[in-house]
């Protein structure tokens, strides 16, 4: 052997130790690097509903991104999959939280005030906001996070027997689990159980209207009027979540909106009044309009939190442009929470955090000039 | 799905019909040559355009009705384009697999420029001063910038030894020996790697965004590479001009370039310890050595060097006395309205309005906000409630100005306000403005004066960052732990805030509560969780409850958020429980010399981007794996030694840390002290080194480690400041003198012009992978013991393989 064969030989060798030391040294952190699935085997739990099947595989016609799926691939929202030629919902009796949350927490202030909600969500999201609150369930699957068990029927029982007067479809995005969602509502209304969803509205006409057949109230982040903010702060689209609103005030459900004013992506004046202007323009001149606080997370952790006085400026140019029905959010101390009756001005509903500290609603209408006052009182 | 297999199987056998068109003669070899050439332009046009098309609808909202085509199109002509792209390199693989060869026909080289003999002496230790004057002031607006984490840090360290080392490689292959040019080149190279960083920082990061890990890799690569690649050329330059021309062997030069990165090392400890903001002190020591380059080599004129020094010391004293800082803290936290800006040795603490509203901002996030009701009250109450009287109370760190008008709530007859940065303390004394006779503010270590025999105390509260970072951590351990509830008097309460408040825990944050719950629980007998804005754990010898709302009420205590119009008690209860339930029984403790919890926090931050794991991995492995195996095999000691000594650095700093306490200007003097010892091995003229074989001293070298190794418990029972630091300066001298002598070995016998290039290179590239495997993955994962040990090994693999040549 030449003395380049054995230089040779024993550079290979040197490159197979290389290799064998990182494999053992990356051996015992591969569960930290590459982590694991939490969810258990049968994740395919039940065919989804408002599934087409086209040329280029099977379409989920339940939200705007209508995802084309061929075998074995899983939707952007992580919990729809296709199996068997078949989309299948990932996401159905496997919540992987479940809270007991006061309504106004939704935020709903015209909404059975004072009550509670039995609130739940599996793991995924049909968009991806920078600023998520809730990044480590909405942009996963049902199959990495720890799930309770929950079929509908227990859902229900549970918000029974504590005295829940609603379920919340809530914190990741109920629309990606449509079916979950729909099956316990249908069972809630059967029980005297009201049904709320915290949603982003970014969902098909289709599915909404069948949706809104068993939903009470619904609250809806209108993140920002600004198209191309949309796209780049959530990856969706302006215009699908407008038509969700309109769909769910046609259909009956008791609606609030939630404005999320994050600094320098949706606190401007001008857009702001303008969104205002539409809704106004739109019929949702009593629709209550929540402008929310944000707070640095998740990939937005550099601006600095909304400033109240944002906040403020805002309520005063949603009520000029004739919205009879403005809060403020996540302002503990400083908030603009308390509803008044906007013929005469009387205080009907006092608030002080999440609790109602006072309530002269009588009927539903303001106990001081009879005004009626929207929104589901009792 | 796209038509992967299809597409290439079509252009394969398009390919392979052409090319027997031409073997049998039909056309020639030019002709098929043009026709694919052609093809090829054409789709990456093609490839090209509707690229930038859905990069304008996306951007810009152009209605392009049929995107998706364009989309299919795109992808399936780019997996053809890459297709006759092989087929393209083929043809001319000659060429490339000359780039990379060593046996390449010599670069076309320039007749050497040279300065005198004292030139190159003093360019030397000026490259040293440059380098790493930029790299500590770099580094730290990097860590702002991408989130300040360990792994980040060995991020961006490995980084700049990468591409000085590749910097190094290209020089010794290199004919360009013109030491003026590159001299101009490495002069003005700081501010490229500046400009690029805040231009990249507006960008490519959208507003107020913290870049994923893997953008965060790539960022730093990008940034440095102008500048470090340079340094590495300039370097070795100097080096082999230096020999050639006046007998300076490698080790003088690498001594002397050394000892200038000492000078700056302290300098800039001592400098950036709030006499000078970074950016100002990065802009000085930048047209400082812009100033030596031209004066050295380019001016020789005795009035025209006048000139020069006036315009510059005009420039410099603009630059001292207007504070150019506001302005670069104005580009990278963009809207903010920056007030005010300081540099401290622990961060940078930025004061700026937003719509009239005050925020400070440390190391760029954000550490205090007006009227931030929901953090000062759960800071606070959650652990004042739990006690009828607290009278005595610790805070170490938060936001003094609005902690503690929420502590006054109590009948308070002491509290101690621990803050280790000074310019937090002034800015605190600045927010609560007349001082209460009741508070005390220490500006120490709050590792080192809870140890201190004192006051005990009914409530510790620890309001510093959760555990991103190894110094953090030490605030998390099971030892802290136990050293705090000496402290607290009888059923004292303690609590920290060690984990995000997120209302799931994913794998990743569970696991770090778990470590930190474990180690709790290991000190205290009763610890519970509270969910608020953070994840707070209340730990106490006697029962801790909390029902908070009930509390407040029976104390008499009226708060905004932490009572009954926000929280519930009931709903507190379940969701404690909730948390108790999923977190890991038995979990490992978090410790000193385990600090499993650093681990897990990065683990979580990474799981922010759970879609680009894999890429990150695969890139971190590239980056600072792969080098390894471009090393020769004769280097290979000097890259497993080098390696190892920048991991026992990291171990010594921590050291320190467990148990002096982090204290800057130490920091600085054990950089400084490797410095010296890697100066005095590589340059010194003992003798006494010379007639030990360097199988002998590597294998000194990694007893040396072993020893340690086994003595490390005994060393962290060491409670006085200065044997401890003592020991450990000495404990670092020996091995950086052994590694540098290790370095004048191995460049001095051998008579190849490439040698000191490559074995430079050897020796950042193992400093590179020394610092991200220690501090990024073993320390973390097996603790400090067994990563001193694992460099003995480093260095026992290095004389297996790298000290056998002439076997």
């Amino acid at each position: 052997m030449s003395t380049n064969d054995f230089d040779n030989s024993k550079r290979l060798f040197l490159k197979k130790c290389l290799a064998l030391s990182a494999g053992i040294v990356c051996f015992p952190c591969r569960g930290y690097i590459m982590g694991s699935g939490l969810g258990g085997d049968n994740m395919l739990r039940k065919v989804a509903m408002f599934q087409e099947e086209t040329p280029r595989g099977i379409m989920c016609r339940i939200c705007p991104n209508e995802c084309v799926l061929k075998e074995g691939e899983v939707s952007k929202c992580n919990n729809r999959k296709v199996d068997g030629s078949k989309l299948w919902t990932m996401a159905y009796g496997n919540p992987c939280t479940v809270n007991i949350d006061p309504v106004e927490k939704k935020p709903l202030y015209h909404f059975f005030p004072g009550s509670r909600a039995w609130s739940i969500a599996t793991a995924g999201c049909n968009l991806a906001c920078l600023n998520c609150q809730n990044w480590s369930i909405s942009q996963i699957s049902p199959d990495k996070t720890r799930n309770y068990n929950q079929m509908p029927e227990k859902v229900v029982d549970g918000a029974a027997k504590s005295s829940c007067r609603s379920i919340a479809y809530t914190y990741t995005e109920p629309v990606t689990f449509y079916e979950y969602t729909f099956d316990t509502a249908v069972l809630a209304r059967r029980a005297g159980i009201k049904n709320i969803v915290k949603s982003n509205g970014y969902i098909n006409p289709e599915p909404l209207k069948k949706l809104c057949s068993v939903i009470d109230a619904a609250n809806i982040d209108l993140k920002t009027f600004n198209d191309s903010t949309y796209l780049r702060m959530t990856g969706g689209k302006l215009q699908p979540v407008l038509d969700s609103l309109k769909i769910y005030r046609d259909m009956g459900v008791w609606l609030e909106i939630t404005n999320l004013v994050v600094p320098q992506w949706s606190d401007n004046s001008d857009e702001i009044g303008k969104m205002c202007k539409w809704l106004n323009d739109n019929g949702f001149n009593n629709t209550p309009l929540h402008f929310s606080r944000f707070y640095p997370t998740y990939k937005l952790e550099q601006l600095p939190p909304t400033p109240a006085e944002v906040l403020k400026n805002a309520v005063k140019i949603a009520s000029a442009e004739g919205l009879k029905y403005v809060y403020t959010g996540n302002v503990p101390g400083d908030e603009v929470s308390d509803t008044k009756c906007p013929l005469c001005g009387n205080l009907v509903v006092a608030r002080q955090g999440f609790t109602v500290t006072a309530n002269n609603l009588k009927d539903g209408k303001c106990n001081k000039c009879g005004h009626e006052i929207s929104g589901i009182w009792n | 799905m796209y038509h992967v297999a299809g597409t290439c199987l079509t252009v394969s056998l398009l390919y392979f019909i052409s090319f027997f068109l031409y073997r049998t003669g039909f056309y020639s070899l030019a002709l098929h040559r043009k026709i694919w050439n052609s093809i090829l332009a054409i789709s990456l046009l093609f490839v090209a355009l509707a690229g930038v098309f859905m990069a304008l609808q996306i951007n810009y909202k152009w209605n392009i009705t049929f995107i998706k085509q364009l989309l299919k199109w795109h992808v399936e002509i780019g997996v053809g384009s890459t297709l006759i792209c092989i087929f393209h390199i083929s043809w001319h693989l000659s060429y490339f697999k000359n780039i990379f060869s060593s046996n390449q026909p010599p670069a076309k080289t320039t007749t050497p420029v040279l300065p005198k003999p004292e030139s190159f002496i003093s360019s030397l230790w000026m490259a040293g001063f440059t380098s790493t004057s930029v790299q500590v002031l770099l580094v730290k607006e990097m860590m702002n910038i991408t989130g300040g984490y360990e792994l980040i840090a060995g991020v961006f360290l490995g980084s700049w030894l990468i591409t000085s080392s590749a910097g190094a490689a290209i020089a010794g292959k290199s004919g360009l020996n013109d030491i003026r040019k590159i001299s101009l080149i490495f002069s003005i190279a700081p501010f490229v790697s500046l400009l690029m960083m805040l231009l990249f920082s507006r960008l490519f990061l959208d507003r107020g965004e913290t870049p994923s890990f893997l953008v965060s890799m790539i960022f730093t690569l990008i940034v440095l590479l102008p500048f470090c690649l340079v340094s590495g050329f300039y370097f070795i330059k100097l080096l082999s001009c230096a020999r050639q021309s006046h007998q300076i062997t490698p080790g003088i030069s690498y001594s002397t370039e050394t000892i200038g990165a000492a000078v700056a090392g302290i300098l800039i400890s001592v400098l950036a310890s709030g006499i000078l903001n970074n950016y100002k002190l990065f802009l000085v020591i930048t047209l400082l050595s812009l100033i030596f380059t031209l004066l050295t080599f380019y001016i020789g004129n005795s009035k025209k060097k006048l000139l020069l020094k006036i315009v510059f010391a005009v420039i410099i004293s603009i630059v001292i006395i207007f504070d150019p800082d506001i302005l670069f803290r104005q580009v990278l936290l963009p809207g903010l309205k920056v007030t005010e800006t300081k540099d401290t040795p622990y961060g940078n603490i930025t004061k700026g309005s937003y719509s009239h509203e005050t925020a400070l901002y440390y190391n760029q996030r954000l550490l205090a906000y007006n009227d931030d009701a929901i953090e000062r009250e759960e800071d606070i109450h959650y652990a004042m409630l739990q006690r009828p009287n607290p009278e005595k109370v610790i805070l170490i760190s938060g936001n003094l100005g609005s902690h503690l008008p929420e502590i006054e709530k109590y009948n308070i007859k002491e509290v101690t306000f621990l803050e280790r940065d000074p310019e937090l303390i002034k800015n605190a004394e600045k927010d609560i403005k007349v001082i209460p006779p009741f508070l005390t503010i220490e500006n120490e270590d709050a590792f080192r004066y809870i140890r201190k025999k004192g006051n005990q105390a009914d409530v510790i509260l620890l309001l510093l960052a959760p555990p991103s970072t190894l110094s953090l951590n030490r605030f998390y351990t099971t030892e802290f732990f136990a050293e705090v509830k000496m402290r607290l008097s009888q059923g004292g309460v303690f609590m920290c805030s060690p984990c995000p408040g997120d209302d799931y825990l994913n794998r990743e944050s569970l696991n770090l509560c778990s470590s930190i719950y474990s180690s709790l629980l290991k000190v205290f007998r009763f610890v519970k969780p509270v969910l608020g804005q953070k994840l707070y754990f209340i730990a106490s010898d006697e029962d801790v409850s909390v029902s908070f709302c009930s509390l407040a009420a029976k104390r008499g205590i009226k708060n905004i958020y932490v009572g009954p119009a926000y929280l519930a008690d009931d709903l507190i209860e379940a969701k404690s429980k909730e948390i108790l339930s999923a977190i890991i029984p038995g979990a490992r403790q978090n410790s000193e010399v385990s600090p499993v919890a650093a681990f897990h926090f990065q683990a979580y931050n990474l799981s922010r981007n759970i879609g680009e794991k894999y890429p990150a991995i695969i890139l971190l492995i590239l980056v600072f794996a792969l080098p390894a195996l471009s090393v020769r095999r004769k280097n290979a000691l000097m890259y497993l030694s080098a390696s190892a000594l920048a991991g026992f650095e990291i171990i010594m700093l921590l050291t320190l840390q467990l148990t002096a306490g982090n204290m800057y200007q130490l920091t600085g003097l054990i950089l400084a002290a490797m410095m010296a010892g890697l100066a005095a091995g590589s340059g010194s003229k003992l003798k006494f080194p010379d007639r030990i074989s360097i199988s002998l001293q590597a294998l000194f070298l990694a007893f040396y480690y072993a020893l340690i190794g086994i003595s490390f418990s005994r060393m962290l029972e060491i409670k006085h400041s200065f044997p401890m630091i003592s020991i450990i300066i000495l404990a670092i001298l020996l091995p950086s003198f052994f590694t540098g002598h290790l370095f004048r070995e191995m460049t001095k016998s051998v008579s190849d012009e490439s040698n000191p290039s490559s074995v430079y290179s050897a020796d950042l590239a193992g400093s590179a992978l020394g610092f991200i495997l220690i501090s990024g993955i073993l320390i973390p994962l097996l603790g400090i013991k067994v990563s001193l040990f694992f460099l003995s090994v480093m260095i026992f693999a290095g004389i297996l393989f790298g000290t056998n040549r002439n076997k």
